[in-house]
């Protein structure tokens, strides 16, 4: 039963400007009682603003939004990579993340030194790794490329082979950041049909997409987020008439 | 079990989200076949394309050592006896510290595309620059051996105190390479300061020159935690006596450095995912 509640949740992120990075800099700064140095070059963000939501066995989640709405955020708030400083997180579960295809893609290693090389990343055993290679030799169809090095591939190769990997696992909570909607439409309608089991076969998913006919499709519940606060909550068939 | 309803039991694993302290560092232990993995793949990635590989780190030592024992032999008029193996073994030791040390400093920063992309714990990045320099040292343990069957040097039974030696060494790098990696992850000219002190302590520890050469002056020895160490980790292949104050403070800085380390990680793990970005 897997199971996700965010009580009350807020996030504020620094972001460091230039001369904050310099310890030279600071420590002048920390000598002088900081008189010298403008403090105003840490910025802080307030990302996530009192987010409170709860996911159940075969909910499956998408965030609307603009650009630094906090979907990204908030994302990783789940994926236990941001702590919120307030509110409350609950997950029961395992976690796969998917926020970039290409995670720990090593350019100067073989096809399938990436696949043994992902399966470490997501914490699998060796002979877990091993089950999961035939189907990712099936779905990329790169033949003896996986013995090559993956910088001697094209962008295509890559991402089919950045595609299968990420695909290759059964996720029991799964978060995707914006993975759906590239690559060629040849590659698109294999790889759709792949990411729709991908999809069925997780308990709970948490997708975001600029795409609403993405949401719609693989979604039944969506939040519209506005500058880190939740707009509107609600069922997916009336998203589009509460978030612009 | 009434697990269905899951407000019964609000409380549960988020654990698995944010692991405590001693969960992040047996956590990052577990990981041990994904940073030996990612050591080894730094390793190979460095010396693609080579003829030699790896064991070019073996010969640039060979080369390094033949060449210094040639200059201090005509210059200090050592026994080559005495001093090649001092020098050897000093010098591969150094070399581990020094690059473990200067590594450290980019090991968070290194792994931003991992630490922003999935949950990990963060000691792995620290255990990857340890595992390569570890690699390094095996290398060049290679021309230790030559030198010692050269010289017809074979190890007593006091190269037993290698053991508790390397247990101490390795805290105090694991702990200092955090305490580096974390700084060095928030403030980026770490890496300079690092370099520079190292360049510093490398000509004042015994490496190149004997302790006894500088008898006048052995508060600038005493005050060397690297002489510390190297005399731990060299006196027992060497077979001489250890100096008397190396295990009391080989024993101070590794308590001391885990303390730092393990309360500025507690401190400060929150940030790093903002910090590398």
């Amino acid at each position: 039963m897997s199971y996700i509640k965010l009580d009350n949740v807020s996030l504020v992120y620094p972001v460091y400007g230039a001369s904050s990075r310099s310890l030279k800099r600071s420590l002048i700064s920390v000598a002088t009682g900081g008189r010298i140095s403008n403090h105003g070059n840490t910025l802080e963000v307030r990302a996530l603003s009192n987010i409170s939501f709860e996911l159940l066995t075969g909910d499956r989640l998408g965030l609307v939004g603009h650009n630094g709405s906090g979907k990204s955020t908030l994302l990783r708030v789940l994926a236990g990579i941001y702590r919120p400083q307030i509110g409350r997180l609950i997950v029961r579960g395992k976690i796969t993340s998917i926020l970039d295809v290409a995670l720990g893609m090593d350019p100067e290693a073989t096809g399938y030194e990436n696949i043994y090389l992902r399966g470490l990343l997501t914490g699998l055993s060796d002979s877990e790794i091993r089950a999961m290679v035939p189907d990712i030799e099936e779905f990329t169809e790169l033949g003896n490329f996986l013995r090559m090095p993956v910088k001697t591939y094209s962008s295509g190769m890559t991402l089919r082979l950045a595609f299968g990997l990420s695909t290759a696992v059964t996720p029991e909570i799964l978060l995707i950041d914006e993975v759906i909607g590239t690559g060629d439409a040849a590659f698109m309608e294999k790889a759709h049909s792949r990411i729709q089991q991908f999809i069925d076969r997780s308990s709970i998913l948490v997708l975001t997409s600029h795409n609403r006919q993405v949401i719609e499709q693989f979604c039944n519940k969506a939040i519209c987020l506005e500058h880190g606060r939740i707009k509107w909550s609600g069922n997916v068939s009336e998203l589009n008439e509460h978030c612009k | 079990m009434s697990f269905d309803n899951p407000e019964q039991q609000p409380h549960s694993s988020p654990s698995n989200l944010y692991p405590t302290l001693t969960g992040e560092i047996i956590g990052a232990i577990r990981r041990y076949r994904l940073w030996s993995y990612l050591a080894w793949s730094d390793i190979r990635q460095r010396y693609r394309g080579s003829v030699l590989g790896p064991l070019w780190i073996t010969l640039s030592t060979a080369i390094f050592v033949a060449a210094l024992s040639v200059i201090n032999a005509e210059l200090f008029k050592a026994p080559p006896e005495k001093y090649i193996p001092s020098l050897t073994i000093g010098f591969v030791i150094w070399y581990f510290i020094s690059g473990t040390l200067s590594e450290s400093t980019a090991g968070l920063f290194s792994g931003k595309g991992l630490i922003s992309q999935i949950s990990l714990p963060f000691y792995v990045h620290i255990f990857r620059v340890v595992a390569r320099n570890l690699l390094i040292l095996a290398h060049n343990a290679i021309v230790v051996f030559i030198v010692l069957v050269w010289f017809k040097m074979y190890p007593n039974f006091k190269l037993l105190l290698l053991l508790p030696g390397t247990i101490l060494v390795a805290i105090i790098l694991l702990s200092a390479g955090m305490i580096l990696a974390m700084i060095g992850a928030r403030y980026r000219d770490m890496q300079q300061v690092v370099a520079s002190i190292l360049q510093v302590l490398f000509f004042v520890s015994p490496i190149t020159w004997e302790a006894k050469q500088i008898s006048s002056s052995t508060w600038v020895l005493h005050l060397n935690p690297v002489f510390y160490v190297i005399d731990a980790l060299r006196s027992p292949i060497l077979g001489t006596p250890v100096h008397q104050n190396t295990w009391p403070i080989l024993l101070l800085i590794a308590v001391s450095t885990g303390a730092l380390s393990l309360w500025l990680f507690n401190k400060k793990r929150e940030k790093i995912p903002y910090w590398v970005q």
